[in-house]
């Protein structure tokens, strides 16, 4: 056998961690719905099916007593309650884990093992006894046994008569005997691999052919199989003869008797037969040699040829049975087209989704992300190919043809980009659905009844934008449950339903997908934010702050308003390192609350990394791209209603609010004359009192406006993201690259970046500064 | 060679039988389930059919009896693949229709021994 095994083992270990999520989600909302208990019971059974045969012993053995468990469950033996569900939650853990442990050849942890094992043989032995009562059919079972030692005893007392060199077995199929898929020809021959056979046919039964149905089967057979050469036990043989009339012995009347013993011959046991022919030993036998070498025999001549040698040997009252087994009853049934009767349409249509399984395919994703890539190339050529094409035409030479080939090749590829895009989408469901569990350990660990709500779970999202929106949601979750969630207790007497609700919902709005996480627990408390932030110097005593502004105190970096670090959520990571995840997504959080009805999380991210809308702008004459998603406006400013505060801090009043704004220019640092030239000529057009106007954009991050001065605004369009990490270190406030349609790269810029970025330089330059002063 | 239907929920055992089966030359369509089993089964004839038991819809033994309704199907052998060959089983397998059973796990060699038992050796 030439397979290899281990090919398999890959979508093997996928497929049951995939059973062993549907475990987990369907014991968390387990309410005793039979087709749930199947749905486990099925996942469990094809891991023990699969561990078996790919060799994984300790994951089978394992995953067999949780099986049992599963059965005895669906049998309704078992009542379930939070404590099997619990054992049944860890027997999932326990199996990703030994499933993980298998994958990386790493060794079992056999103790945590054991101890999941002993409480389920624990609880399928408390299910024993109380089984005692159903002594009937352990009676039969018991009936049973005693028959099988029978037969034993009785080849054992042969046995002391010498070895077995012959066997007679009587073999009367019941008429309908082909209806069970089983020919008997095909019986013989395994006999005959066992040892020579001669056969005898019994037609006695043949009906009048009026009264011949070509579908039964009306022959018996008389075998005789000659083991005296085989050197093995008698026990051996007849286990092998029995082996090979086991599926039929519903079907038929099977004698099996030794008729031979090595000392002595032992007078034949007659048979009752009313026509007895004998066959041609030898014919026989050479016929069933001559079908052991291949291409020996015609096998699409489906009556058997023992039966056939044995007919043409026999007298002409066999010619009408010869004529109908020409007529080939066996494969009857072969020549004619089932009308589809079976056919229900609404049937296969509700359970289409089973079958379109079959229709798809497993696609490593790192070769999607290559063709992401290449067709990321393919937008940029036909970027410039376009470009080429105006100019072309601008400069009066008109081809119809080229530009029509061009205005296909861009709906092309707008269309292949999106077809791939697609590929990689994924229903966040696989993110939300761990979160049950989550939610489900944690408050029980926490003595908190908190259910979890979810929709929009089939909200499709890119497979690596996923990837990593995992942990922060996550995050957030622990957080609701650990601080926003309230005992049950706290919540009857603040006139709340005892058991708190976590909803996670998840929808497109504008090309992003948006997160919510909202509990109903007791809210954001702003003033206790606001001592805390200063106790940590986040902010000063005196400062005033907006209710906003004091709930986007929680995102900064070493803020925590819970005292004791709970084993939970207060893992040293706060929630400023759920803001930089988000934002290195691209994405933005931003958070409402209100004291005493809850806190809601709303996360957006776009649906991918690979392409970004951007506004394409220009500094100093140099393209660069700003995210549309932390744009909120671009306005026009006179020079005179820049507000400056100290050296250059500038300001101005956007719609009541002084935002600072950053000069895009001066912060990348172009050549000094150009912006001296610009800040001497503004001083003199400011004398002038002659208003210049500036450009700025407004972009948002973390609830903080800031204003981005620039020089130029260009279109707005999609942008392929070319990471720069692979080749340049990272740089604070660049996300990464672009190639425009004119060959031209601009760089992209991330709002979030930027503005922590110029947080940091004001405070150096103002202790800077400082220094200077001293 | 003869054409084989493999029904099986899990991927990476329905890929192995196809494996196995295929390289001993034999012609070999594969069914997520019972339900997608009959589909399939209305428009092909086969030789041979290998089914698992627990699916989800219509399960190994269902599947059974259905085929065993279909004129194409009357007589072709049923092949049922099982975990668990209690005498319950092997009884509700028979009186559905079914030829014989494979235990699981099975070797490959004797997976092939039994498809030829079936349906003859591949020439």
């Amino acid at each position: 056998m030439s397979v290899d095994l281990s090919q398999f083992i890959g979508e093997f270990l996928q497929e049951s961690y995939e059973g062993l999520d549907l475990m987990e989600s369907c014991l968390l909302a387990f309410d005793n719905d039979p087709e749930q208990v199947d749905s486990i019971f099925r996942a469990a059974h094809s891991i023990k099916g699969g561990a078996g045969t790919f060799g994984f012993v300790d994951v089978a053995a394992f995953t067999h007593n949780v099986e049992t468990l599963l059965d005895e469950i669906r049998k309704l033996t078992i009542e379930v309650d939070d404590e099997i569900i619990n054992v049944l939650l860890e027997s999932v853990d326990i199996l990703r884990n030994m499933l993980r442990a298998t994958e990386q050849d790493e060794p079992q942890n056999t103790t945590q093992i054991d101890a999941v094992s002993k409480q389920l043989e624990h609880i399928l032995a408390l299910n024993l006894q109380e089984e005692t009562s159903n002594e009937n059919q352990a009676a039969i079972d018991h009936d049973e046994e005693q028959e099988e030692s029978l037969e034993l005893t009785e080849v054992s007392s042969l046995e002391q008569q010498g070895a077995v060199i012959e066997w007679q077995i009587n073999f009367s199929p019941k008429p309908q005997i082909l209806q069970s898929g089983n020919e008997p020809m095909f019986i013989f021959e395994a006999l005959a691999e066992i040892a020579p056979v001669s056969i005898t046919v019994v037609y006695d039964q043949l009906p009048s052919k009026d009264q011949f149905d070509s579908e039964q089967l009306y022959i018996s057979w008389v075998l005789t199989l000659n083991t005296q050469e085989l050197d093995q036990t008698t026990e051996y043989i007849r286990e092998q003869i029995n082996e090979v009339f086991e599926w039929v012995e519903d079907f038929s009347d099977i004698e099996i008797t030794p008729s031979r013993y090595a000392p002595k011959n032992i007078v034949q046991a007659s048979v009752d037969l009313a026509v007895e022919i004998e066959t041609d030993t030898d014919k026989a036998t050479a016929s069933n040699a001559a079908q052991n070498e291949p291409g020996n025999e015609n096998k699409e001549q489906a009556v058997p040829q023992a039966l056939q040698d044995t007919l043409n040997d026999s007298d002409a009252a066999t010619a009408n049975l010869v004529d109908v087994c020409d007529g080939d009853p066996l494969k009857s049934d072969a020549g004619k087209k089932s009308p589809a009767k079976e056919a229900d349409p609404a049937k296969s249509k509700a359970t289409k989704h089973q079958g379109a399984e079959i229709n798809s395919v497993r696609v490593d994703i790192e070769r999607l992300d290559e063709l992401m890539n290449r067709v990321g190339e393919l937008v940029v050529t036909q970027a410039m190919l376009s470009q080429a094409g105006k100019e072309v035409a601008k400069s009066g030479m008109h081809n119809q043809r080229l530009e029509q080939g061009l205005l296909q090749l861009e709906s092309n590829t707008r269309d292949l980009q999106q077809d791939v895009m697609r590929m990689r989408m994924l229903p966040i469901s696989f993110v939300f659905n761990r979160y049950l569990r989550l939610v489900h350990d944690i408050s029980s660990k926490l003595g908190k009844k908190v259910s979890l709500k979810i929709t929009g779970e089939q909200t499709e999202i890119d497979k690596t934008v996923m990837e990593k929106i995992g942990d922060p949601l996550t995050h957030l979750i622990r957080n609701a449950l650990d601080h926003g969630m309230e005992t049950s207790q706290e919540r009857i007497d603040a006139g709340k339903a005892a058991k708190g609700v976590i909803a996670l919902n998840a929808y497109h709005h504008n090309g992003f997908i948006v997160i919510d996480v909202i509990d109903d627990g007791r809210g954001l408390n702003l003033e206790k934010i606001q001592q805390k932030a200063i106790q940590k110097k986040l902010i000063m005593p005196d400062q005033q702050l907006s209710d906003d502004e004091l709930k986007n105190l929680i995102f900064k970096p070493g803020f925590s308003t819970v005292d004791q670090l709970s084993e939970l959520s207060g893992r040293g990571v706060g929630m400023d390192v759920v803001l930089r995840n988000i934002e290195s997504l691209g994405g933005q959080i931003s958070v409402d609350s209100h004291q005493g009805h809850g806190t809601s999380f709303s996360v957006k991210v776009p649906l991918t990394l690979a392409i970004i809308e951007g506004q394409l702008i220009k500094i100093n004459e140099e393209n660069y791209v700003i995210p549309l998603v932390s744009i909120i406006e671009t306005i026009l400013v006179k020079s005179g209603d820049i507000k400056r505060l100290a050296d250059h801090d500038e300001f101005i009043n956007y719609r009541d609010e002084y935002i600072h704004l950053i000069n895009l220019a001066h912060l990348f640092s172009y050549e000094k004359e150009h912006i001296d030239a610009a800040n001497n000529e503004q001083m003199e057009l400011e004398q002038d009192n002659i208003e210049e106007v500036k450009l700025i954009i407004v972009v948002e991050s973390v609830g903080k406006k800031v204003g981005f001065i620039v020089d130029q605004l260009a279109a707005q369009q999609q942008f392929v993201v070319k990471p720069l990490e692979t080749n340049f270190k990272k740089i604070p406030g660049i996300v990464g690259g672009t190639i425009l349609g004119d060959g031209s790269v601009a760089l992209i810029l991330d709002s979030a970046g930027l503005i922590s970025h110029c947080e940091q330089l004001s405070s150096q330059d103002q202790s800077d500064t400082s220094a200077l002063k001293r | 060679m003869a054409s084989i239907l493999v029904v099986d929920d899990s991927v990476s055992l329905r890929s192995m039988l196809k494996e196995i089966l295929s390289q001993e030359g034999h012609n070999v369509l594969d069914a997520s389930d019972g339900e997608n089993a009959l589909d399939i089964a209305q428009d092909a004839k086969f030789d041979l059919v290998l089914t698992d038991v627990n699916m989800p819809i219509i399960d190994g033994i269902e599947l059974c009896r259905e085929l065993r309704q279909m004129e194409d199907f009357r007589f072709t052998p049923i092949l049922i693949i099982t975990t668990e060959a209690t005498d319950d089983m092997k009884r509700s397998g028979k009186q559905a229709g079914a030829t014989g059973w494979l235990v699981k796990p099975f070797d490959p060699d004797k997976l092939l021994s039994t498809v030829n038992l079936l349906c003859g050796k591949p020439k």
